[in-house]
């Protein structure tokens, strides 16, 4: 199954028009959910203004072509033996890209994952974590939005393994085929981007 | 002492909530709404609660498939984007060859404003009357896509004040109606657009307007208001109007304009091609 998707990428990406409307079928609702869940919340916060529907219609164009753009590149970064599938994988590029547009008007730049060797600190994990004091509920809300907007679809998952369902490096290496050196790694980095984001205000 | 929860467990906690918020709020089946899988059953029921609250209306109509039209623009969409880019990867090739052996590019549609232009054939005959100008200028971002608003037609009611009525069929209009034609980027283009509006008729005849168009909101709305028989020498029939938005410089070649049009719309990396059909009917018909 995984086989035929990536080869249905391929083909799709070298321009082949079955493959293109195969892989718009299979990712429309999945992206419009994403983008129509995104919208809303953002709504709730009194942001409402176009139709919805053609709102949607329009955020989930720019997120295909996001995909598609500049060869693939974005396309092309999915990893399944990372453990997201390609539906989650672009869910969450959705996500990113909506927050990204709502907030700013902009297209969040595609980042791409640092290596272990180019930005991450190894050892980092060992060194205690200073202590901030207890944000409000609203700087949090906030601090998520920016979050989401800056992590690729591989930092979100591991955000989401490491710190919200927070399981052991064992189990989130098991998950995503990533080793515990890149675990700790990651960890590592999430909470500098965090302090980082905090700061910025 | 109590020790603070570090900055990472107040942001998990905050994700959890969220996510928790919405699922109360949207639950699966709001996602399966989306992909058309709900039964009969969970319709209703889904309909029932659009219905009865303005905020499951909203998420109704945000969940409610986009649809195979969707789909097919997508697709065309991302297609051109590819040709554009087999197009750059193919010219910057042939930058690294003899310039001699490059062939000359083909014409391109003028920028706006320098005339109006009324052309009877297709292709090659609107390239020989357009001023070719082509810039040289493969740094330039890709255009933002523009999104055209709905055009509502205007009612059978003749009173001096004509109401809108939504979409559903081809809009009808009337001499000295004005005919809103507006498309909006979400994102800021960075340098201000150009753009054109065109009408063709029913025989394929493609015509340029002299009408400015009103460029605002940092280049991100671009707006026509042409008034049948006033700008636009509409006689009763079915007309489209094209509008094509393009970088400076940038501008689709005469026949890649026409195919474009033919196509009912096309969105390359630096133009877009925006058709709207319309109708004209005259005051005294029944």
């Amino acid at each position: 199954m995984l086989r035929s998707i990536a080869l249905e990428i391929d083909s799709a990406l070298a321009g082949d028009q079955l493959a293109v409307g195969k892989l718009v079928r299979l990712l429309t609702p999945v992206i419009q959910a994403r983008i129509a869940r995104t919208l809303l919340a953002y709504r709730r916060g009194g942001s409402a203004g176009r139709d919805v529907h053609q709102e949607v219609a329009d955020l989930a164009q720019e997120v295909f072509l996001m995909l598609f753009i500049n060869d693939g590149k974005v396309l092309r970064s999915w990893q399944p033996e990372r453990g997201l599938t390609l539906e989650n994988f672009v869910g969450l590029v959705a996500e990113r890209q909506t927050v990204s547009l709502l907030r700013s008007g902009r297209r969040s730049p595609w980042k791409e994952d640092p290596t272990l060797e180019a930005d991450l600190d190894q050892h980092a994990a060992s060194q205690p974590e200073p202590e901030v004091a207890a944000a409000s509920r609203d700087q949090l809300r906030r601090l998520l939005e920016r979050l989401k907007e800056e992590l690729s679809p591989l930092g979100r998952q591991l955000f989401d393994l490491i710190f919200v369902q927070e399981l052991d490096v064992g189990e989130v290496e098991r998950k995503t085929g990533l080793s515990a050196d890149a675990v700790y790694a990651w960890r590592s980095r999430l909470r500098k981007v965090a302090r980082r984001l905090l700061e910025e205000g | 002492m109590h020790k603070q929860p570090d900055l990472l467990d107040q942001l998990s906690q905050a994700a959890r909530e969220q996510t928790q918020d919405e699922q109360d709020r949207l639950d699966p089946r709001w996602d399966r709404l989306a992909a058309g899988l709900l039964s009969a059953e969970e319709h209703d029921e889904l309909l029932g609660l659009a219905d009865a609250s303005g905020e499951a209306n909203e998420a109704y109509r945000a969940f409610k498939p986009l649809g195979p039209a969707f789909e097919s623009r997508v697709a065309a969409a991302i297609l051109a984007r590819q040709q554009v880019e087999a197009e750059e990867r193919l010219a910057a090739e042939e930058e690294a060859v003899p310039a001699a052996a490059v062939s000359p590019p083909a014409p391109a549609v003028s920028p706006p404003g320098r005339r109006a232009w009324y052309f009877g054939g297709l292709g090659s005959v609107l390239a020989a009357a357009m001023t070719v100008m082509f810039f040289v200028s493969s740094l330039a971002d890709p255009l933002p896509n523009y999104a055209p608003e709905r055009l509502a037609g205007i009612s059978e009611d003749r009173g001096s004040v004509p109401a809108l009525v939504a979409g559903g069929g081809t809009p009808v209009y009337f001499r000295g109606n004005e005919i809103p034609l507006v498309a909006e980027a979400r994102i800021e283009p960075g340098e201000k657009p150009e753009a054109q509006l065109f009408y063709v008729a029913e025989d394929g005849r493609l015509s340029g307007s002299k009408l400015a168009p009103r460029i605002d909101n940092g280049g991100m709305r671009v707006a026509f208001s042409p008034i049948v028989g006033d700008d636009l020498e509409l006689p009763p029939g079915n007309w489209r109007l094209v509008v094509v938005i393009a970088r400076p410089g940038k501008w689709p070649d005469s026949t890649t304009l026409l195919e474009a049009v033919k196509s009912g719309g096309q969105t390359a990396k630096y133009w877009q091609v925006l058709v709207y059909p319309v109708k004209v009917e005259s005051l005294g018909a029944p």
